[in-house]
């Protein structure tokens, strides 16, 4: 599946998030989106669902135009995993995971669907709570929950709106794995990120947002301090280890 | 692989308890309309009414069991059952606890549509009968369509709220609540400008009671009910997924927008219809989904049929009990789903979100 944004641009109420952003996705690639808070990255995930619809500009997935496609349709080829999520009525892990088979269920879950989802479950290590409420589970485990939902759809691409937010070092590392064992069978992701190291550890590709416009884009060398310094207003250092990028903010410029 | 069948099985035997739950009111309904025939403010052996259902009774108690109890009893089955079902609808659609015809005003603005009909369009007349006084509504249909306008300008509201200033629950509850007395403010004003017999028609509507239906009014609200529910029991599946929020409902293939305001122009007809041939019921749509959630949990899969057969029960055993409790006098049903809907509402606010 190759992805490609060409020039879209985004406002709301005449106020421009997203100008004339184009970028490209390949088949089993992780795409990080940094920047700071406001430059676009959630606007720019939700117009990859066709949640926003672009003002400018368009968006083809493997050379079909997105907006063109029904949203069943659209559900079954990507899936996503908002950045908060709140329900006000009881639901169990399971049936939150389950609704994620909703691009395929009219009457009621199929054994297929339900197989699928207890596959999903059993492979994000979530069996244990499968049964609970879901205000009864930790953070980490919601987003995991979450996450699995996306997966029983059976996207080829995973979008992620800040999968590791309020989540604890162990749950933050365990996320970002099950979406990298995920993209090594072909699905591609994206995710908007805030934390650098992680970004610049897990993803393949990244791309620095900064007022609806690329800043920098290519692999994790961007994660440069002349770039951080415009961008995010802050001097950093950029350390290596083990091959992999580290960011350590100095101080607020 | 074990851990798998675990799961599986888990889900399954969870899924058999809530469909048990659910034959359990069905079967207690059934239970609940064998008692309704054989209670009455006239007291009637059982032979009698044994003989009466197959064509075999008195005059007198054909008469009874066939113009009177069962017409009743249809009638608080099909009322009960929509204004259930448009309740759990609501709250789902909205995300809103709290929804229901009554909370959010539409019940008393379908109130104030039957009024307006009744006292500036003149659609009707109070009629004194040999058994109980009741209402003959010249045109009946003028009242259904005035309730319905009026319980669309309210349901505008609503939907204007919810969509472009994102209101939340309490805030929707709350423009309910001024809805709901603007709504009866305009009643009372019409009351206050009409003779005494329209006023006696207009606070007869703002009771609830079942008593007024008639066999062909029974057949008019079940033909537009019964296929709303069908409509809602469709869309199950995709307010189970808006439930999660309308950004993953739309990732899921759900068209949210539309889905809601159908949803919600749906369930205010239901409202409209019922309150124009029973009057106002309150509560019973906001309760109802509470209970089943409670009971069986909140896939609308199940929510959506199982209030269905809850309202009906609920509505009809509430009847059963404005029918004997003062016997005999026959209070109207809306009094005393209110009585007892009131605590439970003020129940559910008070324990909050561990509740639902």
């Amino acid at each position: 599946m190759i992805f490609e944004i060409k020039g879209i641009s985004f406002s709301y109420n005449s106020k421009p998030v997203l100008q004339e952003l184009s970028l490209t996705l390949n088949a089993g690639e992780i795409l990080g989106l940094i920047g700071p808070n406001g430059s676009g990255k959630s606007t720019l995930l939700k117009c990859m669902d066709n949640i926003l619809k672009p003002c400018a500009g368009c968006i083809l997935v493997d050379g079909k135009m997105l907006n063109e496609m029904k949203r069943e349709t659209i559900a079954k080829k990507i899936g996503f995993v908002p950045q908060r999520e709140g329900s006000r009525f009881p639901s169990t892990v399971f049936d939150a995971v389950l609704i994620g088979r909703k691009p395929h269920i009219t009457w009621k879950p199929a054994e297929k669907d339900l197989k699928i989802t207890t596959e999903i479950i059993k492979k994000l290590n979530i069996s244990d709570i499968a049964m609970r409420d879901l205000d009864a589970i930790s953070g980490g485990q919601r987003q995991k929950v979450f996450i699995a939902r996306a997966l029983v759809q059976e996207p080829e691409i995973l979008l992620l709106d800040e999968p590791t937010n309020n989540l604890d070092m162990r749950h933050q590392l365990e996320v970002l794995d099950i979406v990298k064992k995920q993209t090594q069978t072909g699905v591609s992701a994206v995710i908007a990120i805030h934390d650098l190291n992680l970004a610049g550890r897990y993803c393949d590709k990244l791309v620095m947002l900064y007022n609806g416009c690329i800043f920098a884009a290519g692999g994790p060398e961007i994660l440069h301090p002349d770039n951080i310094k415009p961008v995010y207003g802050v001097q950093a250092s950029v350390l290596t280890h083990r091959g992999k990028q580290y960011v350590i903010p100095e101080y607020p410029e | 692989m074990a851990g798998e069948e675990r799961i599986l099985s888990g889900y399954k035997e969870q899924t058999g308890k809530k469909i048990l739950f659910g034959l359990l009111f069905c079967l207690m309904l059934v239970l609940v309309i064998v008692v309704s025939v054989v209670l009455g403010s006239y007291s009637l052996p059982i032979s009698e009414i044994w003989s009466a259902l197959f064509f075999k009774g008195s005059d007198v108690t054909s008469n009874i069991i066939w113009n009177i109890r069962i017409p009743r009893i249809l009638t608080a089955i099909v009322a009960g059952a929509g204004l259930s079902v448009a309740g759990a609808a609501m709250q789902s659609i909205l995300k809103n606890p709290l929804g229901s015809p009554f909370t959010l005003g539409i019940s008393s603005a379908a109130g104030f549509g039957a009024a307006f009909s009744i006292g500036i369009l003149g659609a009707g007349t109070m009629h004194a009968s040999t058994a109980n006084a009741a209402i003959i509504i010249n045109n009946p249909y003028l009242t259904t369509f005035s309730a319905f306008f009026w319980s669309l300008v309210a349901t505008m509201v609503i939907l204007f709220l919810a969509k472009y200033k994102g209101a939340s629950p309490e805030t929707m509850i709350l423009t309910g609540v001024a809805l709901g007395s603007l709504f009866t403010a305009g009643t009372t004003a019409i009351q206050y400008f009409s003779d005494d017999v329209r006023i006696a028609a207009i606070v007869f509507w703002t009771f609830g009671d079942l008593g007024r239906a008639s066999l062909k009014d029974l057949g008019v609200m079940a033909l537009f009910i019964i296929p709303a529910i069908f409509y809602f029991l469709v869309n199950a599946w995709n307010y189970n997924a808006m439930k999660y929020g309308d950004e993953t409902a739309k990732s899921l293939g759900v068209n949210v927008d539309a889905i809601r305001i159908a949803g919600m122009l749906i369930s205010s007809f239901i409202t409209a219809v019922a309150v124009s041939f029973v009057g106002i019921i309150g509560f019973v749509g906001l309760v109802v989904p509470h209970i089943v959630r409670k009971i069986i949990g909140g896939n609308e899969m199940y929510l959506i049929p199982f209030s269905c057969v809850l309202g009906a029960l609920l509505l009809l055993l509430s009847d059963i009990a404005a029918r004997t409790v003062i016997a005999p006098v026959v209070l109207p049903v809306g009094i005393l789903t209110s009585f007892m809907g009131a605590p439970l509402f003020i129940y559910l606010v008070i324990k909050g979100r561990e509740y639902w």
